[in-house]
């Protein structure tokens, strides 16, 4: 388990190095500078002096290998555009709002899909596996930000009794968690179910019952554990897609979370800043996939006892 | 007698319609017997056995008959409710009625430690604590033979072998003593080596807790050494059953001769292996007549319209044929069939 633990580490590791590149090569792709935006207008040794401080005229290469540097040292310099601040203060500023939101989501999203899968497997009612059917095939294909506008217009304009700006009070979570959750609640819900369902016609489902083992324990004991993996699997990617913020919902509801603050970075080319939140959501992307590994492994005795 | 099942039928709902996979079905088994059932893959085996224990997969349906056990009507049809049924059966599955499975592979939970899955059956029918059952799976282990067992019950069943695997399963139905064990193809899936170790244990342990058995299989040979009376089933029917004598050296059905000569002969010269010519016929809709009429070489104008009733060959020997009616022509019956008569005249 160390050595497996160890080996995915490992992988992370390269992953990371592999992002930061691409996302390097990607950044300086795009046209522009930060120092050259439409509306702000520089005279041009005014630029140079700001190229020259970041770096920025020296060939490409000699910037890869700055960058990396800084990127693998966790040392970022201050943002391009907003002068005077800091990554850090940047990241420190911008993902709490963002962390909260999405943890309220994504738990939510895996209650309520766990339960309602559940008792869609179980339930032998046609119609209300139907309802099921339609509700989640909605979730899995509607855009969330339509979502969003739908519970703004239907919840905060017409029949105002929620709030949708910002995130100051528990009911400021409410309707962005619901526009979030709406997708992976369906996701989650049609994966329990039918991986519940598999798991029900199994052939050690039947030899437990003839052992006369009650439907309870059947499902508690021998099916829940076995039924979770795929939700597992889905789970863990799902999880750093909600905490890492999302631009649409957080434009949306004007919440000032990372996902905004990573748009906004990329279309002001700011470079430091896009290759700190790039690294930063990079690290905790692939620390929670390592995570959702071990969580798999835990559940899964063949992997738990390989060495 | 300890199980009396009449005209049962079953079938499975499937999207070309329903599968008559059992079509009324009577047969007794008698305390301390073991009961040999036979017949092709498909005829339903499986699906009459798990009948009785109330296992059918979640398409499958009782559509009539009863079944006693032990004196007690346990049918589907005697309960009011679902529910009621369930309880009920949960009482006797794994107490009274074990079952041991086809295939060691797939019939235990990969994620619960070979301990766990002993110990659940015996925790659901007797009020004792944990370590009194770990004592007690302990004590099974070394029953079906199997060496280390402290360090077996820790174990997943992936680590085990597939002849291991179905000890274990016998393990797990024994555990309680039952009065009766249905053994669906139990070494079916096991190399041949392991085969004959895991039906000694099987034969011995049932011998010592003094269990009935039915034992399922397409492999007669197995029948030969371990039953006391054999049925033999053909399309979701029995044609034939008697006392395992009687079957297997003076059968009377067409279908039973097939089977008989379709056994490897062991000292025998290299003879071409006999399989019965066709195929089964499709349950969905099963035929008006006798089901075997299409593969039959003996078969009489009759049997395509109207189903053979039981003809009695001997007070425990019965045989639905159309052949054995007073009325029917005489048939010059197959050679190695009738060097089995004729040993079977010695005998007696
Ligand atoms: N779950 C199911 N759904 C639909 N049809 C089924 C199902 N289970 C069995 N059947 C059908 O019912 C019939 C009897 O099946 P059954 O499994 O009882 O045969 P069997 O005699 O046990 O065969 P085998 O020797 O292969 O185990 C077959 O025609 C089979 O196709
Ligand atoms: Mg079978």
């Amino acid at each position: 388990m160390t050595s497996y633990v160890l080996k995915r580490l490992l992988y992370g590791m390269l992953t990371l190095l592999v992002l930061a590149t691409v996302v390097f090569f990607l950044m300086k792709s795009i046209p522009g500078s930060p120092f050259e935006l439409e509306d702000k207008i520089f005279p041009q040794e005014y630029i140079d002096n700001l190229n020259a401080k970041y770096g920025l005229d020296q060939p490409i290469y000699v910037q890869y290998f700055n960058y990396m540097k800084n990127a693998l040292t966790g040392n970022f310099d201050n943002s391009m555009v907003m002068t005077g601040m800091s990554v850090t203060y940047i990241i420190g500023r911008s993902f709490p709002a963002s962390l909260k939101l999405g943890l309220c989501a994504f738990f939510f999203s895996l209650i309520v899909g766990v339960a309602l899968g559940t008792a869609g497997a179980l339930s032998k009612s046609k119609k209300f596996n139907y309802v099921i059917s339609v509700i989640t095939s909605l979730g899995i294909s509607v855009p969330n930000f339509f979502v969003a506008m739908l519970l703004m217009i239907l919840l905060g304009v017409k029949i105002p009794v929620l709030p949708i700006v910002g995130l100051k009070t528990p009911l400021h979570y409410i309707l962005p968690t619901l526009a979030l959750s709406f997708n992976p609640i369906s996701m989650i819900c049609r994966l329990t179910r039918n991986s519940l369902r598999d798991v029900l016609s199994q052939d050690y489902i039947v030899l437990a019952r003839s052992k006369g083992t009650s439907e309870r324990r059947i499902v508690l004991k021998h099916c829940l554990k076995n039924a979770f993996l795929p939700v597992l699997t889905y789970s863990g990617p799902q999880f750093s897609a909600l905490i890492t913020g999302s631009f649409v919902i957080e434009s949306l509801f004007s919440i000032p979370g990372i996902g905004y603050e990573f748009v906004s970075s990329v279309s002001g080319r700011d470079y430091t800043l896009i290759m700190g939140l790039a690294v930063f959501l990079g690290v905790i992307v692939i620390l929670i996939n390592l995570l959702t590994d071990i969580l798999s492994a835990i559940l899964s005795p063949q992997i738990k006892l390989e060495k | 007698m300890l199980l009396e099942v009449n005209h049962l039928s079953t079938e499975f709902k499937t999207d070309m319609g329903s599968v008559q996979a059992v079509r009324d079905v009577s047969f007794t088994l008698n305390s301390g017997e073991v009961l040999g059932i036979v017949g092709e893959s498909g005829c339903g085996k499986s699906a009459m056995m798990r009948s009785i224990l109330g296992l059918l997969s979640e398409n499958g349906q009782v559509t009539g008959g009863s079944i006693v056990f032990d004196g007690q009507e346990i049918g589907r049809t005697a309960f009011s409710s679902e529910k009621e049924y369930t309880h009920k059966m949960n009482t006797l599955r794994g107490s009274q009625i074990g079952m041991v499975f086809q295939d060691p592979m797939t019939f235990l939970n990969p994620s619960l430690t070979i301990g766990a899955q002993i110990e659940e059956t015996i925790l659901n029918h007797n009020r004792i604590s944990r370590q009194q059952a770990a004592a007690r799976a302990l004590e099974l282990l070394k029953m079906v033979g199997i060496h280390d067992p402290e360090q077996r019950l820790k174990q997943y069943p992936f680590q085990l072998s597939g002849g291991m695997r179905q000890r274990i399963i016998i393990a797990i139905a024994i555990a309680n003593e039952p009065k009766l064990i249905i053994a669906d193809e139990p070494t079916t899936a096991l190399d041949v080596t392991v085969q004959a170790q895991v039906l000694n244990i099987l034969k011995d342990v049932c011998a010592r807790l003094k269990t009935s058995i039915i034992f399922i299989t397409h492999d007669l040979g197995i029948i030969a050494e371990l039953a006391d009376r054999v049925a033999v089933m053909y399309a979701g029917k029995i044609v034939e059953y008697g006392q395992v004598d009687e079957i297997f050296y003076h059968p009377q059905h067409p279908y039973t001769w097939g089977l008989l000569q379709s056994i490897p002969q062991v000292n025998g010269e290299n003879k071409e292996l006999y399989a019965i010519p066709g195929n089964p016929p499709d349950l969905h809709t099963p035929p008006v007549g006798d089901a075997f009429y299409p593969r039959n070489p003996y078969a009489l104008n009759i049997d395509a319209v109207l189903q053979p009733p039981f003809f009695k060959v001997t007070n425990t020997h019965y045989a639905a044929t159309w052949l054995l009616d007073p009325r029917a022509p005489k048939v010059d019956v197959p050679e190695d069939i009738r060097e089995r008569y004729a040993k079977w005249k010695k005998h007696y």
